[in-house]
Protein backbone atom coordinates (compact mmCIF):
# COMPACT_ATOMS: atom_id res chain seq x y z
CA UNK A 1 0.00 0.00 0.00
CA UNK A 2 0.82 3.85 -0.85
CA UNK A 3 1.78 5.42 2.32
CA UNK A 4 1.24 9.11 3.40
CA UNK A 5 4.69 10.74 4.45
CA UNK A 6 4.45 13.76 6.25
CA UNK A 7 7.73 15.78 6.15
CA UNK A 8 9.65 17.59 9.08
CA UNK A 9 9.40 21.05 7.88
CA UNK A 10 4.87 20.51 7.45
CA UNK A 11 2.66 21.70 9.64
CA UNK A 12 -1.02 20.66 9.22
CA UNK A 13 -3.84 22.28 10.94
CA UNK A 14 -7.55 20.18 10.50
CA UNK A 15 -8.05 16.81 9.61
CA UNK A 16 -6.26 13.98 8.09
CA UNK A 17 -8.38 10.90 6.85
CA UNK A 18 -7.31 7.72 4.97
CA UNK A 19 -6.36 4.64 4.30
CA UNK A 20 -2.97 4.08 4.51
CA UNK A 21 -0.20 4.21 6.52
CA UNK A 22 0.74 7.55 7.53
CA UNK A 23 4.59 8.69 8.94
CA UNK A 24 4.62 11.43 10.44
CA UNK A 25 7.89 13.57 10.37
CA UNK A 26 6.00 16.79 11.20
CA UNK A 27 3.89 18.66 12.91
CA UNK A 28 -0.22 17.86 12.90
CA UNK A 29 -3.06 19.06 15.09
CA UNK A 30 -6.90 18.44 14.82
CA UNK A 31 -7.51 14.76 14.21
CA UNK A 32 -6.16 11.49 12.79
CA UNK A 33 -8.37 8.77 11.50
CA UNK A 34 -6.36 6.22 9.35
CA UNK A 35 -7.83 2.68 8.80
CA UNK A 36 -4.05 1.50 8.59
CA UNK A 37 -1.01 2.08 10.62
CA UNK A 38 0.15 5.04 12.04
CA UNK A 39 4.24 6.15 12.98
CA UNK A 40 4.97 8.84 14.89
CA UNK A 41 8.69 9.55 13.99
CA UNK A 42 11.10 10.71 16.15
CA UNK A 43 11.07 14.88 15.31
CA UNK A 44 7.09 14.56 15.01
CA UNK A 45 4.52 16.14 16.93
CA UNK A 46 0.47 15.37 17.00
CA UNK A 47 -1.49 17.06 18.97
CA UNK A 48 -4.63 15.51 18.14
CA UNK A 49 -7.13 12.90 18.89
CA UNK A 50 -6.29 9.37 16.99
CA UNK A 51 -7.95 6.79 15.26
CA UNK A 52 -6.01 3.96 13.44
CA UNK A 53 -5.76 0.46 13.55
CA UNK A 54 -2.02 0.44 15.07
CA UNK A 55 0.28 3.61 16.09
CA UNK A 56 3.90 3.09 16.50
CA UNK A 57 5.35 6.15 18.56
CA UNK A 58 8.79 7.79 18.58
CA UNK A 59 7.80 11.45 18.97
CA UNK A 60 5.38 13.16 20.62
CA UNK A 61 1.32 12.79 20.88
CA UNK A 62 -0.73 14.99 22.96
CA UNK A 63 -4.49 13.73 22.36
CA UNK A 64 -6.52 10.55 22.98
CA UNK A 65 -5.32 7.60 21.01
CA UNK A 66 -7.54 4.75 19.59
CA UNK A 67 -5.99 1.78 18.06
CA UNK A 68 -8.04 -1.23 17.16
CA UNK A 69 -4.87 -3.35 17.21
CA UNK A 70 -1.91 -2.30 19.24
CA UNK A 71 -0.23 0.82 20.52
CA UNK A 72 3.62 0.56 21.02
CA UNK A 73 5.71 3.59 22.63
CA UNK A 74 8.80 3.23 22.21
CA UNK A 75 11.70 4.91 23.79
CA UNK A 76 11.82 8.51 23.52
CA UNK A 77 8.82 8.89 23.24
CA UNK A 78 6.31 11.14 24.77
CA UNK A 79 2.19 10.61 25.19
CA UNK A 80 -0.09 12.43 26.98
CA UNK A 81 -3.49 11.31 26.91
CA UNK A 82 -5.67 8.30 26.73
CA UNK A 83 -4.99 5.34 24.98
CA UNK A 84 -7.86 2.61 24.15
CA UNK A 85 -6.33 -0.61 22.56
CA UNK A 86 -6.10 -4.31 23.19
CA UNK A 87 -2.41 -4.52 22.86
CA UNK A 88 0.30 -2.27 24.68
CA UNK A 89 3.27 -2.19 24.27
CA UNK A 90 5.21 0.79 26.18
CA UNK A 91 9.26 0.52 26.09
CA UNK A 92 11.43 1.13 28.86
CA UNK A 93 12.38 5.14 28.60
CA UNK A 94 8.89 6.35 27.28
CA UNK A 95 6.70 8.76 28.82
CA UNK A 96 3.84 8.69 28.87
CA UNK A 97 0.72 10.06 31.06
CA UNK A 98 -2.75 9.43 30.72
CA UNK A 99 -5.37 6.43 31.07
CA UNK A 100 -4.89 3.12 29.69
CA UNK A 101 -8.01 1.28 28.76
CA UNK A 102 -7.60 -2.57 26.67
CA UNK A 103 -10.88 -3.01 26.17
CA UNK A 104 -10.90 -5.96 28.71
CA UNK B 1 14.57 20.03 -3.71
CA UNK B 2 13.18 18.99 -7.16
CA UNK B 3 15.26 19.22 -9.92
CA UNK B 4 14.46 22.11 -12.32
CA UNK B 5 15.13 22.14 -16.42
CA UNK B 6 16.91 24.61 -17.92
CA UNK B 7 14.45 27.27 -17.75
CA UNK B 8 14.42 26.89 -14.09
CA UNK B 9 11.06 25.84 -14.26
CA UNK B 10 10.65 22.38 -12.39
CA UNK B 11 9.86 19.82 -14.68
CA UNK B 12 6.98 17.32 -13.58
CA UNK B 13 8.68 14.22 -13.35
CA UNK B 14 12.07 14.80 -11.71
CA UNK B 15 13.58 12.16 -9.95
CA UNK B 16 13.50 13.91 -6.20
CA UNK B 17 13.62 13.29 -3.07
CA UNK B 18 10.47 14.30 -2.20
CA UNK B 19 9.63 13.59 1.57
CA UNK B 20 6.27 14.47 1.94
CA UNK B 21 3.37 13.05 -0.20
CA UNK B 22 0.33 12.60 0.30
CA UNK B 23 -1.17 9.50 -1.04
CA UNK B 24 -4.29 8.47 -2.81
CA UNK B 25 -6.37 7.50 -0.05
CA UNK B 26 -5.29 10.04 2.41
CA UNK B 27 -7.63 13.36 2.46
CA UNK B 28 -6.46 16.35 4.53
CA UNK B 29 -8.86 19.17 5.45
CA UNK B 30 -7.72 22.00 7.28
CA UNK B 31 -4.27 24.28 6.91
CA UNK B 32 -0.94 23.19 5.49
CA UNK B 33 1.88 24.78 5.69
CA UNK B 34 5.60 23.63 5.53
CA UNK B 35 8.98 24.22 3.50
CA UNK B 36 9.53 21.29 1.57
CA UNK B 37 8.52 19.54 -1.72
CA UNK B 38 4.37 18.33 -1.40
CA UNK B 39 3.36 15.45 -3.85
CA UNK B 40 -0.22 15.26 -3.76
CA UNK B 41 -1.97 11.78 -4.85
CA UNK B 42 -4.60 12.14 -2.53
CA UNK B 43 -7.18 15.43 -1.33
CA UNK B 44 -6.28 18.74 -0.27
CA UNK B 45 -9.37 20.85 1.35
CA UNK B 46 -8.24 24.26 2.56
CA UNK B 47 -5.31 26.61 2.30
CA UNK B 48 -1.82 25.32 1.35
CA UNK B 49 1.10 27.05 2.13
CA UNK B 50 4.20 26.14 0.59
CA UNK B 51 7.67 27.43 0.52
CA UNK B 52 8.55 25.07 -2.24
CA UNK B 53 7.08 23.32 -5.00
CA UNK B 54 3.72 21.62 -5.21
CA UNK B 55 3.12 19.22 -7.28
CA UNK B 56 -0.21 17.63 -7.58
CA UNK B 57 -0.33 13.77 -9.60
CA UNK B 58 -2.92 13.27 -12.02
CA UNK B 59 -5.04 11.72 -9.13
CA UNK B 60 -4.38 14.32 -6.67
CA UNK B 61 -7.16 16.99 -5.76
CA UNK B 62 -6.29 20.07 -4.37
CA UNK B 63 -9.52 21.97 -3.25
CA UNK B 64 -7.84 24.96 -2.12
CA UNK B 65 -5.88 28.31 -1.73
CA UNK B 66 -2.01 27.18 -2.90
CA UNK B 67 0.14 29.94 -2.12
CA UNK B 68 3.73 28.01 -3.36
CA UNK B 69 7.02 28.84 -4.69
CA UNK B 70 6.30 26.49 -7.57
CA UNK B 71 3.13 24.41 -8.52
CA UNK B 72 3.29 21.91 -11.11
CA UNK B 73 -0.40 20.88 -11.61
CA UNK B 74 -0.94 17.55 -12.90
CA UNK B 75 -4.17 16.48 -11.06
CA UNK B 76 -7.16 19.02 -10.45
CA UNK B 77 -6.81 21.86 -8.43
CA UNK B 78 -10.39 23.89 -8.00
CA UNK B 79 -9.20 26.80 -6.00
CA UNK B 80 -6.52 30.07 -6.59
CA UNK B 81 -2.49 29.73 -6.88
CA UNK B 82 -0.72 31.98 -6.23
CA UNK B 83 2.92 31.01 -6.81
CA UNK B 84 6.25 33.09 -6.59
CA UNK B 85 8.27 31.51 -9.17
CA UNK B 86 6.25 29.42 -11.70
CA UNK B 87 3.31 27.74 -12.20
CA UNK B 88 3.23 24.54 -14.57
CA UNK B 89 -0.30 23.40 -16.05
CA UNK B 90 0.42 19.56 -17.31
CA UNK B 91 -1.50 17.92 -20.12
CA UNK B 92 -3.59 16.25 -17.75
CA UNK B 93 -4.32 19.50 -15.48
CA UNK B 94 -7.65 20.67 -14.52
CA UNK B 95 -7.60 23.91 -13.34
CA UNK B 96 -10.81 26.22 -12.31
CA UNK B 97 -9.40 28.99 -10.51
CA UNK B 98 -7.10 31.99 -11.03
CA UNK B 99 -3.34 31.52 -11.34
CA UNK B 100 -1.17 34.39 -10.14
CA UNK B 101 3.04 34.08 -10.92
CA UNK B 102 5.66 35.76 -12.69
CA UNK B 103 6.03 32.60 -15.03
CA UNK B 104 2.96 30.42 -16.28
CA UNK B 105 3.08 27.38 -18.20
CA UNK B 106 0.25 25.73 -19.27
CA UNK B 107 0.85 22.75 -21.89
CA UNK B 108 -1.65 21.23 -24.77
CA UNK B 109 -4.28 19.24 -22.92
CA UNK B 110 -4.37 20.88 -19.83
CA UNK B 111 -7.89 22.26 -19.16
CA UNK B 112 -8.06 25.82 -17.37
CA UNK B 113 -10.54 28.35 -16.29
CA UNK B 114 -10.21 31.62 -14.59
CA UNK B 115 -7.69 34.06 -14.62
CA UNK B 116 -4.32 34.70 -15.05
CA UNK B 117 -2.17 37.19 -13.62
CA UNK B 118 1.44 37.81 -14.33
CA UNK B 119 2.54 40.68 -11.96
CA UNK B 120 2.75 39.22 -8.43
CA UNK B 121 1.11 42.13 -6.99
CA UNK B 122 3.60 43.94 -4.78
CA UNK B 123 1.14 44.17 -1.49
CA UNK B 124 3.54 46.35 0.67
CA UNK B 125 3.97 49.02 -1.84
CA UNK B 126 0.63 49.25 -2.88
CA UNK B 127 -0.46 49.22 1.33
CA UNK B 128 1.52 51.69 1.85
CA UNK B 129 0.59 54.28 -0.97
CA UNK B 130 -2.73 54.35 -0.02
CA UNK B 131 -2.18 54.79 3.64
CA UNK B 132 -0.23 57.94 2.43
CA UNK B 133 -3.17 58.99 0.01
CA UNK B 134 -5.84 58.14 2.94
CA UNK B 135 -3.09 61.05 5.46
CA UNK B 136 -3.35 63.59 3.03
CA UNK B 137 -7.29 63.57 1.83
CA UNK B 138 -6.75 63.66 -1.75
CA UNK B 139 -3.62 62.89 -2.90
CA UNK B 140 -4.79 62.99 -6.89
CA UNK B 141 -1.23 62.37 -8.14
CA UNK B 142 -0.55 58.99 -6.52
CA UNK B 143 -4.16 57.91 -6.32
CA UNK B 144 -5.13 57.13 -9.94
CA UNK B 145 -2.00 55.13 -10.32
CA UNK B 146 -2.16 53.01 -7.70
CA UNK B 147 -6.32 52.71 -8.87
CA UNK B 148 -5.35 51.53 -12.18
CA UNK B 149 -2.71 49.08 -11.03
CA UNK B 150 -4.61 47.23 -9.09
CA UNK B 151 -7.81 46.67 -10.79
CA UNK B 152 -6.41 45.46 -13.83
CA UNK B 153 -4.54 43.14 -12.66
CA UNK B 154 -6.02 41.58 -9.62
CA UNK B 155 -8.78 39.31 -10.16
CA UNK B 156 -11.46 38.93 -7.57
CA UNK B 157 -10.35 36.75 -5.10
CA UNK B 158 -9.83 36.08 -0.83
CA UNK B 159 -6.30 38.31 -0.94
CA UNK B 160 -6.88 41.21 -2.88
CA UNK B 161 -9.86 42.48 -1.31
CA UNK B 162 -8.31 44.22 1.15
CA UNK B 163 -7.01 46.50 -1.16
CA UNK B 164 -9.88 47.00 -3.16
CA UNK B 165 -11.69 49.02 -1.30
CA UNK B 166 -8.99 51.76 -0.57
CA UNK B 167 -9.12 53.01 -4.11
CA UNK B 168 -12.99 52.90 -4.20
CA UNK B 169 -13.00 55.32 -1.02
CA UNK B 170 -11.13 57.47 -2.72
CA UNK B 171 -13.04 58.29 -5.66
CA UNK B 172 -15.85 58.95 -3.94
CA UNK B 173 -13.25 61.75 -2.38
CA UNK B 174 -13.56 64.28 -4.84
CA UNK B 175 -15.67 67.44 -3.25
CA UNK B 176 -17.70 68.98 -5.21
CA UNK B 177 -17.13 72.15 -2.38
CA UNK B 178 -13.78 73.14 -2.54
CA UNK B 179 -13.13 73.84 0.75
CA UNK B 180 -10.08 77.11 1.00
CA UNK B 181 -6.45 76.31 2.22
CA UNK B 182 -5.45 76.41 5.52
CA UNK B 183 -4.97 80.59 5.40
CA UNK B 184 -8.47 80.73 6.11
CA UNK B 185 -8.59 78.54 9.59
CA UNK B 186 -5.71 80.69 10.83
CA UNK B 187 -8.04 83.82 10.89
CA UNK B 188 -11.10 81.85 12.08
CA UNK B 189 -8.90 80.18 15.16
CA UNK B 190 -7.38 81.76 18.39
CA UNK B 191 -4.25 83.98 16.93
CA UNK B 192 -1.33 81.80 19.10
CA UNK B 193 -2.55 78.50 17.18
CA UNK B 194 -0.83 77.12 14.40
CA UNK B 195 -3.29 75.92 11.61
CA UNK B 196 -4.46 72.34 11.76
CA UNK B 197 -3.20 70.04 9.48
CA UNK B 198 -5.65 68.52 6.58
CA UNK B 199 -6.86 65.81 8.25
CA UNK B 200 -10.36 65.16 9.48
CA UNK B 201 -10.53 65.31 13.51
CA UNK B 202 -11.98 61.48 13.05
CA UNK B 203 -8.75 59.81 11.32
CA UNK B 204 -10.97 58.49 8.50
CA UNK B 205 -10.60 60.07 5.28
CA UNK B 206 -13.41 58.18 3.51
CA UNK B 207 -15.88 59.66 6.51
CA UNK B 208 -17.86 62.70 5.48
CA UNK B 209 -15.31 65.63 6.47
CA UNK B 210 -16.78 68.94 7.80
CA UNK B 211 -15.40 72.31 6.44
CA UNK B 212 -13.20 73.17 9.33
CA UNK B 213 -14.49 76.36 9.54
CA UNK B 214 -18.17 76.37 10.85
CA UNK B 215 -16.85 77.65 13.66
CA UNK B 216 -19.21 80.35 14.94
CA UNK B 217 -18.24 83.68 13.74
CA UNK B 218 -16.79 85.79 16.09
CA UNK B 219 -15.68 89.67 15.76
CA UNK B 220 -12.53 89.30 14.20
CA UNK B 221 -10.43 92.25 15.52
CA UNK B 222 -9.05 94.28 12.81
CA UNK B 223 -5.58 93.63 12.82
CA UNK B 224 -6.24 90.07 12.09
CA UNK B 225 -8.72 90.49 9.84
CA UNK B 226 -7.26 89.61 5.87
CA UNK B 227 -7.39 92.02 3.15
CA UNK B 228 -9.87 89.74 1.28
CA UNK B 229 -12.21 88.15 3.14
CA UNK B 230 -12.71 85.01 2.16
CA UNK B 231 -16.12 83.11 2.38
CA UNK B 232 -16.25 79.47 2.93
CA UNK B 233 -18.55 78.25 0.44
CA UNK B 234 -18.17 80.25 -2.37
CA UNK B 235 -21.79 79.56 -3.92
CA UNK B 236 -21.56 82.18 -6.27
CA UNK B 237 -19.13 84.37 -7.91
CA UNK B 238 -17.79 87.31 -5.66
CA UNK B 239 -18.37 89.31 -8.54
CA UNK B 240 -22.12 89.48 -8.23
CA UNK B 241 -23.40 91.80 -5.74
CA UNK B 242 -26.77 91.57 -4.48
CA UNK B 243 -27.71 94.07 -1.80
CA UNK B 244 -29.15 91.27 0.38
CA UNK B 245 -25.04 90.29 0.46
CA UNK B 246 -24.39 93.62 1.63
CA UNK B 247 -27.24 93.63 4.29
CA UNK B 248 -26.29 90.12 5.60
CA UNK B 249 -22.53 91.29 6.17
CA UNK B 250 -23.76 94.52 7.81
CA UNK B 251 -25.78 92.15 9.92
CA UNK B 252 -22.69 90.47 11.05
CA UNK B 253 -20.86 93.56 11.74
CA UNK B 254 -18.60 93.14 10.20
CA UNK B 255 -16.93 95.99 8.36
CA UNK B 256 -16.90 96.10 4.47
CA UNK B 257 -13.57 95.27 2.78
CA UNK B 258 -12.05 98.23 1.15
CA UNK B 259 -12.10 97.54 -2.19
CA UNK B 260 -15.73 96.82 -2.19
CA UNK B 261 -18.10 99.53 -2.80
CA UNK B 262 -16.73 102.29 -1.50
CA UNK B 263 -19.14 105.03 -1.51
CA UNK B 264 -21.25 102.74 1.43
CA UNK B 265 -18.36 102.98 3.75
CA UNK B 266 -19.47 106.52 5.24
CA UNK B 267 -22.57 104.87 5.98
CA UNK B 268 -21.39 101.77 8.18
CA UNK B 269 -23.08 100.11 10.93
CA UNK B 270 -26.44 101.10 9.10
CA UNK B 271 -28.34 97.77 8.88
CA UNK B 272 -30.66 98.72 5.76
CA UNK B 273 -28.92 100.63 3.28
CA UNK B 274 -30.92 102.28 1.45
CA UNK B 275 -30.89 102.26 -2.80
CA UNK B 276 -29.34 105.02 -4.50
CA UNK B 277 -32.69 106.40 -5.93
CA UNK B 278 -32.26 107.81 -9.19
CA UNK B 279 -34.08 110.77 -9.49
CA UNK B 280 -35.11 112.55 -13.04
CA UNK B 281 -32.85 115.01 -13.57
CA UNK B 282 -33.71 118.69 -12.85
CA UNK B 283 -34.24 120.54 -15.78
CA UNK B 284 -33.50 123.16 -14.19
CA UNK B 285 -32.25 125.16 -11.04
CA UNK B 286 -34.41 127.50 -9.22
CA UNK B 287 -37.05 128.06 -7.20
CA UNK B 288 -39.65 127.95 -9.90
CA UNK B 289 -41.38 124.27 -11.03
CA UNK B 290 -41.00 122.47 -14.05
CA UNK B 291 -43.06 120.15 -14.94
CA UNK B 292 -42.22 117.36 -17.31
CA UNK B 293 -44.78 116.74 -19.56
CA UNK B 294 -44.02 113.28 -20.77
Amino acid sequence: MATTVIGSSIVIDGEISGEEHLVVHGTVKGRINVRDSLVVENGGLVEATVETSSITVNGTVNGDISASERAELRPNSTVVGDIRAPRILIADGASFKGTVDMGG
Amino acid sequence: MAQKTKNNLPSADASAEVVTHIGPGTRVVGRLAGQEDLRVHGTIEGTVRLGATLFVEPEGVILAEVHAHDVVVSGTVVGNLHADNAIVLTASARVVGDLRSPRISVEPGAAFRGAISMDPPDVEALEATAAASRGYGASRASAPTVRSGAISERPTNGDTRRAAPAPVRQQQQAPSVRLPPRRAQAFTAAPGRAPAPFTSPTGNSWAPREPQNFTPREPVRPALRPAFEEKTIIVQHPAIRSSDDRSRRRAEALPPADHLDPSEQTEGGVANVPRKKVRPKPLARGKHKVERVD
